[in-house]
């Protein structure tokens, strides 16, 4: 048919009667024209092709009857819709200019088109004479709407994904019937690949492609599989499902009936990646209500997969976080139980072995001997137990978790020349001195506080290799106590300073002198649990002052 | 019962033969059981403690248990020390309701104090 462009077209365009009957009938929106008893007079071209009629004149001719029966109308909601609520109708009733979203499930096709009907009623003498229908097409409209909701539901679903396959069984019904018939979600697990969910709106038919499934398990090495899928991390689109596929990928007889029978028609098998690696497959088929997947729909798919990608990303990581938890707790339960079982063992028999000494009747240079024997062992084992509890505070504090602190009144005095004891038990070229106001009361973790104290102690001594002075000092103020430890050792390098606090590290000056252990990194954190600081100022050379300053 | 007496709950032999030995040192009498099982059976054969010495970890009856079955069976005026090397120790002592607990390793002048006030603390015995 020969287009006819007319550049000076309306408002002068005289065209005959003819004409606009012809512009009318081929105008690419269906019109048509209801009489004031609701009867319809007209109809367009595109009106009867709406309904599944070739020709308007086929249309118009055609008894009620067999026209009602070719479509159901339904309303925004997919609830049938009476004749009364079509805005023609309720324009022959009065209402001015009704409008209104009708859904239109022609026969034959299962997936219904939408339009915008607008009515317009043509009155005379204040009747109305008839009532012209302007149809909308809206369908793609529509459709664009539905698969947002599917999406921000899916991300609702989602967001929720502790657990994943019950998660992707909830997506997988979420997106039948309204994208798909069927929904199959594979994930890449370290035995293979596991179907995680299925969904179809038909209990029957599920059981039908589970028992398919199980009599004809699918090939992974199949090309266009699921398995082929994941393994190129590339979507496979089967827009239309043809007998020769299906011939194609029956293993028999039975099997080409069995899936035959599914119905088949159009499906997408799309990767489900998060961070570059193929977690497994979302397949979508296209069935009885007629989906069919075109290419212009893959990036909206492969969005909806890589949400359920990432779900399943994340869930798979919170589980190995938890895993890494336990696996942690369970070492420092287990490093606990058996470090200091056999430290108990020790210390026990060496206190009772001291005790039981004053008792027999071994002559004194004998016993004194064996005392000093045992007071060694005493304090070996006791810097042994705080080691331990060092480590255990590391491997917690490395992990990011803070102490559980006891604290109580600590006898500040006690606590030093105890730790003073130890160390200068150790050493004859240093001389360990105390002062200061030593009764400082103070409320902390006496444990914790002794563990740092002995730390430091033991790196003045251990980094004054020629011997000399180390000076301990408290000097409380009304809010905290400082206790300085002093020495006049090799001292530190300027800008080595804050670097001393890092795990594992020491000055490049000493790295001769070895040790575990809590260390100064270690040191720091503790303290700062404890609501305190601890600080260094050292001169290279000439010594080192740590402070530890706490709370009262 | 006329001497005073700790009903130890300990698995490791080897603490269980020196707590023994450091409290019978101290006239304590002790009655040393190898979990909670053979303690919470000694209970039910007359044994009346002034006061249990309980480790945490064990087999066949942990202390956590045991801590329970001592209330379920009418034992809780029999006071109780928890003396475990668990990592978190003042957590799980607070959580089963521990007045006294001691972190292995724990010194004897320690233990026998904490076993004296416990006993004392005692409504019978």
């Amino acid at each position: 048919m020969a287009h006819r462009r007319n550049d000076q077209a309306a408002p002068g365009w005289a065209g005959t009667a003819d004409d606009l009957e012809q512009v009318l009938r081929l105008a690419a929106g269906p019109i048509t024209v209801q009489d004031a008893s609701g009867r319809l007079v007209y109809a367009n071209q595109a009106a009867a092709r709406q309904i599944g009629f070739a020709t308007a004149e086929e249309f118009l001719a055609a008894p009620i009857a067999e026209v009602m029966a070719r479509y159901q109308l339904i309303d925004e909601d997919g609830r049938p819709m009476p004749l009364e609520a079509l805005p023609g109708r309720r324009a022959l009733r009065g209402e001015l200019e009704p409008a209104a979203i009708v859904g239109f499930r022609v026969q034959g096709d299962p997936i219904p088109r939408w339009s915008v009907v607008q009515a317009t009623p043509v009155s005379e003498d204040g009747h109305v004479r008839f009532v012209i229908n302007a149809f909308q097409d809206i369908t793609r409209l529509k459709d664009t709407e539905d698969r947002l909701r599917i999406l921000a539901d899916a991300g609702a679903i989602l967001a929720d994904s502790v657990d994943y396959p019950s998660t992707l069984q909830s997506l997988a019904e979420l997106v039948v019937p309204r994208l798909a018939d069927w929904c199959v979600v594979d994930i890449v697990e370290s035995s293979g690949i596991r179907r995680v969910a299925v969904a179809h709106p038909d209990p029957r038919k599920r059981a039908v492609a589970e028992e398919v499934q199980r009599r004809y398990p699918s090939d992974p090495d199949r090309p266009g599989g699921v398995g082929d899928v994941i393994r190129s991390g590339r979507t496979n689109l089967i827009s239309h499902v043809t007998d020769e596929i299906l011939e194609a990928a029956a293993q028999d007889a039975t099997h080409l009936e069995m899936i035959r029978g599914l119905g088949l028609r159009s499906a997408a098998i799309v990767p489900l990646i998060a961070r570059g690696q193929v977690l497994g497959a979302l397949t979508l088929v296209g069935a009885e209500s007629g989906h069919v997947f075109e290419e212009a729909d893959l990036p909206y798919l492969e969005d909806l997969a890589r949400r359920a990608a990432v779900a399943v990303d994340n869930a798979r990581l919170l589980h190995e976080a938890k895993e890494a938890i336990r696996l942690r707790d369970d070492f420092l339960a287990m490093a606990s139980h058996d470090m200091r079982t056999p430290l108990q063992a020790v210390l026990a028999n060496i206190q009772l072995a001291a005790r039981r000494l004053g008792r027999t009747g071994a002559d004194d240079a004998q016993r004194e001997a064996v005392r000093d024997n045992l007071a060694h062992a005493e304090r070996s084992t006791g810097r042994l137990a705080l080691l331990v509890g060092d480590l255990l505070d590391v491997a917690m504090l490395r992990s990011g978790h803070s102490l559980t602190l006891e604290r109580s009144e600590v006898d500040l005095a006690a606590l030093l020349m105890r730790v003073v004891a130890d160390h200068q038990a150790t050493t004859r070229t240093h001389r360990i001195v105390l002062s200061g106001a030593l009764d400082t009361p103070i409320t902390t973790d006496p444990v914790r506080l002794e563990r740092v104290l002995d730390n430091l102690v033991g790196n003045a001594v251990k980094y004054s290799p020629a011997g000399g002075e180390v000076t301990v000092v408290v000097s409380p103020t009304d809010a905290d106590v400082a206790v300085a430890v002093r020495d006049h050792g090799i001292g530190i390098p300027a800008s080595e300073l804050e670097e001393i606090f890092e795990p594992y590290r020491r000055g490049s000056n000493a790295t001769k002198l070895r040790g575990i252990g809590l260390g100064l990194s270690g040191s720091r954190d503790v303290i700062r649990e404890l609501g305190g600081e601890l600080t260094v100022e050292s001169t290279e050379g000439e010594g080192s002052v740590f402070t530890v300053r706490l709370p009262r | 019962m006329s001497q005073r007496s700790v009903l130890v709950v300990e698995d490791d032999p080897g603490l269980r033969e020196i707590y023994a030995d450091v409290l019978r040192d101290e006239g304590w009498a002790v009655h040393a059981a190898e979990d909670g099982l053979e303690a919470l059976n000694a209970l039910r054969g007359g044994l009346e403690p002034c006061v249990a010495l309980i480790d945490l970890r064990m087999p066949r009856m942990d202390g956590w248990t045991f801590i329970d079955e001592l209330r379920r069976g009418g034992w809780d005026r029999v006071p109780f020390i928890v003396l475990a090397a668990h990592y978190q120790l003042q957590d799980e002592a607070r959580r089963v309701g521990a007045r006294w607990w001691l972190q292995k390793p724990v010194g004897i002048d320690r233990l026998l104090e904490t076993v004296a006030e416990a006993c004392a603390s005692g409504g019978g015995s």
